[in-house]
């Protein structure tokens, strides 16, 4: 006999219910297991430029190719389930999932999130007009304790 | 009377809290629950697009979630392009998303050069879409 513990909504009979969402809890379903949060700022400086396109000005300025991430240690020893925010895009002012990535038809810029068994890695692709002056992405991060097994 | 059962974090008296994050697990409050969980291991992204398609059984479209190893051994989140890639540097390995309906749900990859093996991990929720 295997032995269950479960805690219906209300209403509904704990011991007849088979729609998991009947259930408050159930120890036949899994769940995302809280980790940690946290912060952490990727730091575009524009001198610092792998790519120049020069353009065709002055339609389409030059532009310049930028890739910088930040990488932060998770602890865990196995690749995390885990989610992404950026909480400062200038254009926005609210909190944005990541990945989040936009465009025109001279800039664009992709913000991406990864992980493995050591860190998470938080990444801007972009690229702009100016080869001076240093734009600060912050990430918010949440991690769970859940082992992706790959 | 209605019990309720409750497990507050260390130092949160479980008898006057109220705020739901003082709670490690509280009964009026709905987990979050994972209804089926698996991985697709050593995946061929040899076309462009690559479709794989993996039958979830549920009757209704699920909601879902799924992250994707690539060859350089970073897991990438939904709609990403993979960590190598670089505009005018470097096409990377691809990009993926992943979509669901009433019977399937579907990893999709680019391929922009080469041919490339992916592992991945798939997550179902309990409330449909």
């Amino acid at each position: 006999m295997t032995w269950k513990k479960a805690i219906s909504k209300p209403s509904i009979n704990v011991l007849t219910a088979t729609d998991p969402d009947d259930f408050i809890y159930s120890s036949d379903y899994d769940t995302l297991k809280y980790e940690t949060t946290g912060t952490v700022s990727v730091e575009v400086n524009k001198a610092d430029y792998y790519h120049t396109d020069a353009g065709s000005p002055p339609i389409i300025p030059q532009t310049y190719f930028h890739y910088e991430y930040a990488t932060v240690a998770h602890g865990l020893g196995y690749p995390p389930f885990f989610t992404a925010y950026i909480e400062n895009l200038p254009t926005s002012g609210k909190i944005i999932q990541v990945p989040f990535s936009y465009g025109d038809f001279a800039f664009f810029a992709e913000y991406s999130a990864y992980c493995d068994a050591t860190n998470l890695y938080f990444l801007v692709r972009a690229n702009s007009d100016s080869a001076s002056g240093i734009v600060t992405i912050v990430f918010d991060y949440k991690i769970f304790k859940n082992d992706l097994g790959i | 009377m209605a019990i309720i059962s409750a497990i507050s974090k260390e130092t949160i008296n479980v008898l006057t809290a109220s705020d739901p994050n003082d709670f490690i697990f509280h009964s009026l409050y709905n987990t979050f629950k994972i209804v089926a969980e698996g991985t697709l291991l050593t995946q061929s992204v040899n076309a462009n697009p690559k479709t794989f398609t993996l039958a979830h059984g549920l009757g209704y479209t699920p909601n879902f979630y799924a992250f994707a190893e690539f060859p350089d051994g970073k897991i990438a989140v939904p709609n990403c392009t993979d960590f190598t890639a670089q505009p005018h540097v470097s096409l990377g390995y691809g990009r993926f998303d992943v979509e669901a309906d009433g019977t399937n749900i579907y990893f999709i990859f680019t391929r922009p050069s080469s041919n490339y093996n992916v592992n991945i991990k798939y997550y179902l929720f309990e409330v449909p879409l």
